[in-house]
């Protein structure tokens, strides 16, 4: 499918778009000692973690650690029960929501799709921050959505229902709405799930121009170790509601790290291609070998 | 939302027009039509000479204020159902659910049999606060918990506080049959006793709840969306919840005091809305305003003509005639979209 990548648009757009493309993220988001529950559940227990400003990023660690939850806390969806999530130095929950929301969106992991709602439509709602009670729609707005369609390869499905798009499609729809939504920061809960592995590559692409193109950071929750690896400057991992690690990914994926984090017997290896590490598991009661001996 | 492809905006532009003439033509008919028929220069004189008298004048003059009420209740009742239903997330939600049409009536039948009050004009306070009351008590328990109002909490509220009053109202009501009487007519809701002069202390009402529907509008867009990703896109979910349910409760009460509940407009006018202009609220407000307006007079020319020359009251003709109407509508490829 043909469709503009970043560079192009920008260099059609030498300017820089409405929304000072071409300069990095200058917007600090950290955590400190946040701890985050549900009722007297804590899933959160301290956690401390600044994001590198113009950085992509992931979140790694097994099933219910906290990551998702953390995620949250720092786009002030879940309150943190003590510690801070600050945003360029001050408390997020301190801040009016709609300003937070012009400098930090979040695309969460289920949301809802409103029956009957077009491509383009659904799209446009991206924009919802950077209006008032009565302010209209401009071509401010026109541009901002067209680029994220653009952007999406969603461009020719705008007047299609989303009801009625495939796993992938949709998925990129609700991308194109965050990138509407033009923020410099952009938090993505397992933007991957339920794509295949072409559509998962394509995600993650779009999202590293992104980060490339107009310095937008990038966080993201992943479970693939291998392309977390591949596509981040940092990996931070969580283990039971504290971080179990964080740095490049180089520097935290090894096969002891597997072992503690996600209880795991694994080979590390380098991938000939992007030189990051790659996470191969080995199987828990090494059946692979049983089975090579009696097939010899 | 934009300007997406012009020929579904150009369709829908047409649709609302279309609807618009309607129901001018809708009123007109409301204020020519009647047990005594009048033709349409008695009609002029009627609203350009003030002191013209004559039996057709005198009814010309019952029926504007009828009408007039009929589009306020209308235009009140579609928005606050087109407001529930994005609360709620509930397609089926409309004024019943808020508790507000069981509070009402539990207080005309407590102050019926209290204090012995008989004509509609002194219902209208008690209905209002009985209503306010309902409404009140549903938000109050959807609201317990820490994680605050939600949909689910809200609906289940709303379907208990019902029962709660329908019971007590059940308990008042049997023993007396006086009470009965005069209940059974005020319950069934209907616009024929409309005056000027009950309407115009509830207009303010009227109209602090569509100001407050207005503002909530974009916010009901964003949370549409669910809860979370609202958030991320600056909607104050708690504030956008409590100021449509306060908008949604502020029209229904005063319609359901001015004209006792009057069903099926608030659930069905916003369904038929979104089918024809899609799933922006802007949209369905703005659509709702029209087609609530032309079913609710409609039906009580409608009311008018079958039974000439009585009447049958609107809140019995609105579904009856509505429910055929929607069913065409759907079946009939107006809708956007085809199927439900």
């Amino acid at each position: 499918m043909a469709r503009k990548t970043l560079d192009t648009l920008q260099a059609e757009n030498p300017q820089g778009g409405p929304h000072e493309n071409s300069h990095d993220s200058q917007h600090r988001l950290e955590a400190r000692n946040v701890e985050v529950g549900y009722g007297d559940n804590l899933v959160i227990k301290g956690l401390n973690c600044a994001i590198p400003p113009a950085s992509m990023g992931s979140i790694v660690g097994p099933n219910g650690c906290g990551k998702s939850t953390f995620l949250k806390s720092l786009a002030r969806l879940l309150p943190a029960r003590s510690g801070q999530v600050l945003l360029d130095g001050q408390a997020i929950s301190s801040l009016p929501t709609k300003r937070v929301a012009q400098i930090l969106g979040i695309l969460p992991q289920a949301p809802a799709v409103p029956e009957g709602i077009t491509v383009e439509e659904l799209v446009s709602r991206g924009r919802h921050p950077h209006h008032g009670i009565f302010g209209g729609w401009n071509p401010q707005d026109d541009a901002a959505v067209d680029e994220a369609l653009e952007l999406t390869g969603m461009t020719s499905f705008s007047s299609t229902e989303v009801d009625s798009l495939s796993g992938g499609q949709r998925q990129r729809a609700w991308i194109a709405l965050s990138l509407a939504q033009q923020t410099d920061i952009l938090l993505l809960d397992e933007p991957t799930t339920y794509l295949d592995m072409t559509y998962q590559l394509e995600v993650l692409d779009l999202l590293a121009e992104l980060n490339v193109a107009r310095g937008t950071t990038i966080v993201m929750v992943l479970h693939d170790l291998s392309l977390a690896a591949r596509y981040s400057d940092w990996i931070l991992a969580v283990k039971d509601g504290t971080a179990a690690a964080m740095g490049k990914p180089s520097e935290v994926i090894t096969e002891e790290f597997v072992r503690s984090v996600f209880n795991l017997e694994s080979h590390v290896g380098m991938d000939p291609v992007t030189h990051t590490p790659v996470v191969t598991p080995l199987e828990r009661h090494c059946l692979a070998a049983a089975r090579n001996q009696a097939k010899s | 939302m934009k300007r997406a492809n012009t020929k579904a905006r150009q369709r829908t532009a047409l649709l609302l027009c279309g609807s618009g003439v309607l129901l001018i033509a809708v009123c007109l008919c409301s204020v020519a039509i009647g047990s005594r028929p009048v033709s349409l220069d008695q009609i002029v004189t009627a609203l350009t000479q003030s002191s013209a008298g004559g039996t057709a004048l005198e009814a010309i003059r019952l029926r504007i204020p009828r009408t007039v009420l009929g589009v306020l209740l209308g235009v009140a009742l579609a928005s606050a159902g087109a407001l529930m239903q994005a609360v709620t997330r509930n397609p089926l939600a409309d004024p019943t659910i808020l508790g507000l049409n069981s509070g009402a009536s539990c207080a005309v039948v407590l102050s019926m049999a209290a204090f012995g009050l008989t004509s509609p004009s002194q219902y209208v306070w008690t209905a209002l606060v009985g209503g306010g009351i309902g409404a009140a008590v549903v938000w109050w328990i959807g609201s317990l918990g820490k994680s605050g109002p939600n949909p689910l909490k809200l609906t289940l509220a709303g379907a208990v506080v019902g029962s709660m009053f329908s019971s007590v109202t059940s308990a008042v009501l049997l023993p007396r049959i006086d009470v009965i009487s005069s209940f059974r007519f005020w319950a069934v809701g209907g616009i024929s006793g409309a005056r000027f002069s009950s309407m115009l202390p509830l207009l303010p009402i009227f109209g602090v709840g569509m100001v407050l529907a207005i503002i909530c509008i974009p916010g009901l867009n964003a949370l549409a969306l669910g809860d979370e990703l609202a958030v991320g896109l600056g909607g104050s979910i708690r504030r956008i919840r409590l100021l449509s349910w306060t908008a949604a409760v502020l029209l229904c009460a005063a319609s359901t005091s001015l004209a006792g509940p009057i069903g099926f407009v608030g659930l069905i006018v916003p369904h038929v809305a979104r089918l024809i202009v899609g799933p922006d609220f802007r949209k369905i407000l703005a659509a709702g305003v029209l087609l609530g307006p032309l079913l609710l007079v409609g039906a009580d020319v409608v009311g008018r003509l079958v039974s000439r020359p009585a009447d049958v009251e609107v809140g019995i003709v609105t579904a009856i005639i509505g429910a055929p109407v929607f069913i065409a509508l759907v079946r009939s490829g107006f809708a956007r979209r085809s199927s439900l």
